[in-house]
C-alpha cells in the first residue's frame, strides 16, 4: 500500500469519475471544473506515467482519429490496486477530519 | 472565429517534445487547447495557457528521459569492457597512462598547494591573527621597538590581544651533549593569543612576566628528543645559557611559530627599553588577534592614524613611519606564493592537455565504433543498453587510469617532500589529500565518460541503416577529424607554453650559477658558537677565547686560515643594520641617516673568504682593543655615501651597539672591500660596514675555516678544538659554505625541476596526440592511398601528403603556444634572472625541440602510409 500525493488523489478521482473517457485533457478539464485548480498537462502526464508504473492505473492507446494529425489519445482506467489505495487515502483524510471540522471552521473564521 | 494555436507554440511543441510518449502528449496538448476554446475563454488566455502547457510538458518529458537513463553496471557489460581493453592493449595503455599522468600530477600539485598555501594554521580562529610590520625609511620590517609596541599597539582599538615575540638562540647544557637551540622570548599571553592548549603542564602565566624569566615551555620535538617524552618533566630544571630554568609545560606538536622554535620563555622588558633613546632600537616582533568585526585592512588604517600622531609627537624618529597588519598566514607563505601559483598554472595546463588527449583518443575510438554501435542498435539494443555498455567501458578505463594515477600521486608527493626546499613550511608533513585525489579523478572521469559516450549519442535520432551502411571512406569522420585537429593544436600550444616556462627557468638557473658571489665558498666550513654570559662574564673573555680558538684551528694540518664573523654570507646570521654618520657633521635626523649592514670580523676573515681588498688595508694585528678605532666599508657604501671622494682616512660614527661595553668613538675608514652577495645570488649587494672583532667583541659568531684544496675540515677536528677550550660549548650549524650557497638555489631548482617534468609530460602527450591524429588519418585514407600508389604516385609523394598535415598542425600549435608563452611571460618574470620572458634563444630552442618531436610523430605514420600495399588496401572491405 503506497502513499498517494494530493495531485495523485485528484487525478485518480478524475479517472474514476470519467470512466471510459479518461485521457489527459479530459482529466485536466475535470479537475479544473470541480476544484478550480489549474494543473499543467505536463504535470498530469508525468503523474499518470508514475501511477501507471506503480500499476495503480492502466494506460490504453485509443484508435487514431483522422484529422488530428493521426495522433491517438492515451486512455487510463483505475486498477483494483489503484482503487484500494484511493479508498484508503480518502478514509484516512475522513478519519483525521472527523470531529475536528467544527474547531477548524472556528479557527479559520478568526481574524488572522 | 475559432482561435488557432500560435505558431510559436506548435514549433516549440514539435522541437521539444520527443521520445516514445511524444504522440500522446502532443495529442493531449491539442485536446487541452480545444477544451479551453470550448469553455469560451478569451483567445489570448487560451494561447497563454497552451504555451504554458507545452513548456511544462517539455520539461517533464526531459525530466523523465533523464530518470530513464539511470544506469547500473551489469556483469555482462563489465566483461565486455574488459575484453575490449584486452583486444586493443596499446590504446588502453596509452589512455590509462595519460589518465594516470594527469591525475597523478594534478593530485600531487594540488596536495602541495592545499597543504602549504590553503591549509589553515593550527591555531584558534587563525584568520583573525595578524603580524604587524613597521615601515620606516622605505624599509618594511617585522621589527618594533618595545616603546613603539607600547605606543602603537597598546592604544589600538582594532586588536583583542597582542603579544611580542623575540626569536633567540640559546645553548642547552646539563643533559647529554650541549646543543644550540632556536626559540623565542614571548609575552606571557602568547599561548592564549594563539589559542593553543598545552600538551603538558601549563602555558606561561602573568606571574612569569614579573619574575626572573627563568621559566620555559618546551616544543614537542625538544621534549621527545632531549627528555624522552617523559610526562614528569614539568617542574624539572634544565640549563639554558648557563641559567637554571624551570620547565613549566610542553607545547602541542603543531605549534611552529616562530619557525623551528624549540622553546618559549617569558619576555621581560627592562626599564631602559622604554627610555626615549630606545625608540629607534627595533628588536621585537608583534603578533595580534583582531577583534571580531575588524578586517586586517581596517586595522592597518587604524594603526596608520596612530602612526601619524606619533610622527607629529616624535618627528625625529617616527617621521614617515607606516604600519601594516598582515594576516599571519600570508606572512608564513610569503615568498613562495609566486612559485606555487606558477605550479598551479602549469599543472592546469597539463590537466587540459591530458583531457584533450583522452578526449582525442576516445573520440577516435568512438568514430571507429559507430558501425558496431549502429549494428547493435539495429539488432535491437535499446539506447539505454548502448549507453550502459559504453559507460561501463569508459568507467573501467577511467578507474584503471585513476588507480595508476593515485599511485603516481603518492610517488610524486614523496619525491617533492624529499627534494623540496626546507624553507617551505609544512612541506615535510605532507601526504596525499583524499579530497584532492577525488578532484583529479572526477575531472578526468568526466572527460573520459563525456567522450566515451559519443558513439552512443551519435546513434540516437539517426537512421540506423545509414550508419550500418557506413564505410570508412571518411565522409562521416570529417567532423570528428576536425575536432581532433583542434584538440591536438591546443595540446601543442600548451606544451609549447610549458616548455618555454621551463626553458626560461633553466636559463635563469644557469645564469645564477655563474654569478660571482664575491667570495670563494669552496673549501670553507662554517659553524656557529655562542658564549654564554654566565661563564664568560668579563668583556675580555670572548676575544681571549676567539684568539685561542683561531690559533688552535690554524695549527691543524690542512687548515689554511680560520676567522670569526658575525654576519657571514648565506648563513642565518642576524642581518644587523646600523645607521652611521660622517664625523664632524651634525647628527642628522634618523629618517635621513645613511644605513648599512653591519659585519663584525676578525682580521683573517678576508683571507679566509678570499674577499679582495679594493683600497687601503684590511684589518690586522695592529687593530686591538686599545688601538684607535677602525672600520672597513664595501664598494657599495663608498659609491653611495662617498661619491667622488676617497673614503679612506675619513671618520664615521656608527650608531649600533651590539657588543657589551663596545667602544663608540669615531672610527677611521682604513680600507675598501669588494662587494659580496650576502643573502642570495640574485640579490643586490647592500651597503656594508665591517668592524674589527677585537674592538667589537660579540659573544655569538660564526667561525669560518678554510682548508687547502677542496677538502672540508673534519667535524671531529672542529669539535675537538672547541672542546679543548670549553667542553660545554655546542657547535651549531656545521655546514660547508659551498653547500649553503647551493642551498640558496634550492627553491629555484625545485620550481625548475617540477616545471621541467610537466613540460616533458606535456610534450610527450602532445606527441602522442599528433601521432594519433596522423595514424588515424592514414587509416581512414588507406583505400585512397592504395589507389594513388596503384596509379603511380611516388611513396615520397604519399609521405609528403601526411607530413604536410603534421607540419600544419605543429606550426599552428607552436604559434599559438609561443604567443601564449609571451602573454604569460610577465607572470613568471619575477622568477626569472638574467633573461627576459621573450628571450629569443629560449623560444627558438623550444620551437625546435617541439617541432622536432612533432616531426617524428608525423613521420612515422606518414612512412607507414607509403608502405601500404595497393592490392591489400583496395581489396579490403
Amino acid at each position: 500500500m503506497g502513499h498517494l500525493g494530493e495531485l495523485e488523489q485528484l487525478i485518480l478521482f478524475a479517472v474514476t469519475a470519467l470512466g471510459d473517457d479518461a485521457y489527459g485533457g479530459a482529466i485536466r478539464a475535470h479537475i479544473e471544473e470541480r476544484s478550480g485548480r489549474i494543473v499543467s498537462s505536463g504535470a498530469i502526464n508525468t503523474t499518470l506515467g508514475r501511477l501507471a508504473e506503480r500499476r495503480l492505473v492502466i494506460g490504453r492507446v485509443g484508435t487514431p482519429v483522422p484529422g488530428r494529425a493521426g495522433r491517438p489519445r492515451k486512455y487510463y482506467t483505475l486498477t483494483p490496486a489503484g482503487a484500494r489505495d484511493l479508498q484508503q487515502s480518502y478514509t484516512t483524510i475522513r478519519a483525521m477530519a472527523g470531529g475536528a471540522l467544527k474547531r477548524l471552521d472556528a479557527l479559520a473564521e478568526r481574524k488572522s | 472565429m475559432t482561435p488557432r494555436r500560435s505558431r510559436l507554440g506548435r514549433l516549440l511543441a514539435a522541437l521539444l517534445i520527443r521520445g516514445r510518449e511524444a504522440p500522446f502528449i502532443l495529442r493531449d496538448l491539442d485536446d487541452s487547447f480545444h477544451h479551453d476554446v470550448a469553455r469560451g475563454l478569451a483567445p489570448a488566455e487560451v494561447r497563454r495557457r497552451d504555451l504554458r502547457n507545452i513548456l511544462a510538458s517539455a520539461g517533464s518529458v526531459w525530466a523523465e528521459s533523464l530518470r530513464l537513463s539511470y544506469w547500473r553496471p551489469s556483469v555482462r557489460d563489465l566483461r565486455h569492457a574488459w575484453r575490449l581493453l584486452r583486444r586493443q592493449p596499446a590504446l588502453a595503455a596509452v589512455a590509462i597512462l595519460t589518465l594516470a599522468l594527469g591525475i597523478g600530477t594534478t593530485t600531487a600539485v594540488f596536495t602541495i598547494v592545499n597543504g602549504v598555501l590553503l591549509r589553515p594554521l593550527p591555531y584558534r580562529d587563525p584568520s583573525r591573527l595578524v603580524s604587524l610590520f613597521y615601515g620606516h625609511q622605505g624599509r618594511v620590517s617585522p621589527w618594533f621597538s618595545p616603546l613603539n609596541l607600547r605606543d602603537y599597539v597598546g592604544p589600538s582599538e582594532s586588536f583583542a590581544d597582542s603579544s611580542a615575540v623575540v626569536p633567540v638562540t640559546v645553548s642547552m647544557t646539563g643533559l647529554g651533549d650541549p646543543e644550540r637551540l632556536p626559540g623565542a622570548r614571548v609575552s606571557w599571553n602568547y599561548f592564549t593569543l594563539l589559542g593553543v592548549p598545552m600538551a603538558l603542564g601549563r602555558a606561561l602565566a602573568e606571574g612569569d612576566a614579573q619574575g626572573d624569566g627563568n621559566q620555559v615551555v618546551l616544543s614537542d620535538g625538544l621534549w621527545r628528543r632531549r627528555f624522552g617524552g617523559r610526562p614528569d618533566v614539568v617542574n624539572r630544571t634544565t640549563t639554558l645559557d648557563g641559567h637554571d630554568v624551570t620547565i613549566v609545560g610542553v607545547a602541542p606538536a603543531d605549534l611552529m611559530f616562530p619557525a623551528a622554535a624549540e622553546f618559549w620563555q617569558p619576555l621581560i622588558f627592562k626599564p631602559r627599553d622604554f627610555t626615549p633613546a630606545a625608540r629607534g632600537k627595533q628588536w621585537v616582533q608583534v603578533l595580534a588577534r583582531l577583534k571580531d568585526a575588524v578586517s586586517p585592512d581596517q586595522a592597518t588604517t587604524a594603526l596608520q592614524t596612530v602612526a601619524d600622531r606619533l610622527a607629529r609627537e616624535f618627528p625625529e624618529s617616527e617621521r614617515d613611519a607606516t604600519l601594516l597588519a598582515t594576516p599571519l598566514h600570508e606572512r608564513i607563505v610569503r615568498d613562495i606564493r609566486l612559485t606555487l601559483v606558477t605550479l598551479f598554472g602549469s599543472v592546469t595546463l597539463v590537466l587540459l592537455i591530458v583531457c584533450a588527449n583522452v578526449a582525442s583518443l576516445l573520440f577516435a575510438r568512438g568514430q571507429a565504433r559507430r558501425r558496431e554501435v549502429a549494428v547493435r542498435a539495429a539488432l535491437g539494443a535499446s539506447r539505454r543498453q548502448l549507453i550502459a555498455q559504453l559507460l561501463t567501458e569508459s568507467l573501467v578505463l577511467g578507474l584503471l587510469g585513476g588507480a595508476a594515477g593515485a599511485g603516481l600521486a603518492l610517488c610524486f608527493v614523496r619525491a617533492v617532500v624529499l627534494l623540496g626546499p626546507t624553507s617551505i613550511s609544512h612541506l615535510p608533513d605532507l601526504s596525499v589529500d583524499m579530497h584532492v585525489l577525488a578532484f583529479g579523478l572526477a575531472i578526468t572521469l568526466v572527460t573520459s565518460i563525456a567522450f566515451g559516450l559519443t558513439p552512443a549519442l551519435a546513434v540516437s535520432g539517426r537512421s540506423n541503416q545509414r550508419l550500418v551502411a557506413l564505410n570508412n571512406r571518411g565522409a562521416v569522420g570529417a567532423s570528428g577529424t576536425r575536432a581532433r585537429r583542434v584538440l591536438v593544436i591546443s595540446e601543442l600550444a600548451g606544451a609549447a607554453m610549458l616548455l618555454a616556462g621551463a626553458g626560461l627557468l633553466i636559463r635563469s638557473y644557469v645564469q645564477l650559477q655563474q654569478v660571482e658571489p664575491g667570495f670563494t665558498p669552496e673549501g670553507v666550513t662554517t659553524f656557529s658558537l655562542s658564549l654564554p654570559g654566565a661563564r664568560y662574564p668579563d668583556p675580555a673573555n670572548p676575544p681571549a677565547f676567539v684568539s685561542a680558538l683561531l690559533s688552535r684551528l690554524e695549527a691543524e694540518p690542512g687548515v689554511e686560515s680560520a676567522a670569526v664573523a658575525m654576519g657571514l654570507p648565506f648563513t642565518s646570521d642576524l642581518d644587523a643594520l646600523t645607521g652611521f654618520r660622517h664625523e664632524g657633521q651634525p647628527e642628522p635626523d634618523s629618517a635621513s641617516m645613511p644605513t648599512a649592514s653591519l659585519r663584525i670580523v676578525s682580521p683573517e676573515y678576508f683571507e679566509t673568504m678570499k674577499i679582495p681588498i679594493r683600497g687601503g688595508r684590511p684589518f690586522d694585528r695592529r687593530d686591538t682593543a686599545t688601538s684607535p678605532e677602525v672600520v672597513l666599508i664595501n664598494e657599495r657604501t663608498a659609491q653611495r655615501y662617498f661619491p667622488g671622494q676617497n673614503p679612506v682616512g675619513q671618520q664615521i660614527r656608527v650608531s649600533a651597539e651590539l657588543a657589551r661595553e663596545a667602544r663608540s668613538r669615531p672610527k677611521t675608514i682604513v680600507g675598501i672591500v669588494a662587494n659580496v652577495k650576502y643573502s642570495g645570488l640574485d640579490e643586490d649587494t647592500p651597503a656594508e660596514i665591517y668592524l674589527p672583532y677585537e674592538q667589537y667583541p660579540v659573544d655569538a659568531f660564526t667561525v669560518a675555516v678554510r682548508t687547502s684544496g677542496d677538502r672540508i675540515a673534519s667535524i671531529s677536528t672542529l669539535r675537538r678544538d672547541v672542546a679543548g677550550l670549553d667542553p660545554l660549548l655546542p657547535l651549531a650549524n656545521i655546514k660547508s659554505l659551498a653547500a649553503l650557497v647551493d642551498a640558496s638555489l634550492a627553491e629555484r631548482r625545485f620550481t625548475m625541476l617540477i616545471l621541467l617534468t610537466f613540460a616533458v609530460i606535456a610534450v610527450a602527450l602532445s606527441v602522442i596526440g599528433v601521432y594519433g591524429v596522423l595514424a588515424y588519418l592514414v587509416g581512414q585514407r588507406r583505400r585512397e592511398i592504395g589507389l594513388r600508389l596503384a596509379v603511380g604516385a611516388s611513396p615520397a609523394g604519399v609521405v609528403w601528403l601526411f607530413v604536410r598535415e603534421g607540419v600544419a598542425l605543429t606550426l599552428v600549435g607552436l604559434g599559438a603556444g609561443l604567443a601564449g608563452a609571451l602573454a604569460a611571460g610577465r607572470w613568471i618574470s619575477a622568477l626569472l634572472f638574467g633573461v627576459t620572458p621573450a628571450d629569443p634563444v629560449t623560444l627558438a630552442i623550444v620551437a625546435c625541440a617541439l617541432a622536432g618531436a612533432a616531426g617524428l610523430a608525423t613521420y612515422v605514420p606518414a612512412r607507414s602510409a607509403a608502405h601500404i600495399d595497393p592490392t591489400d588496401a583496395l581489396r579490403a572491405e
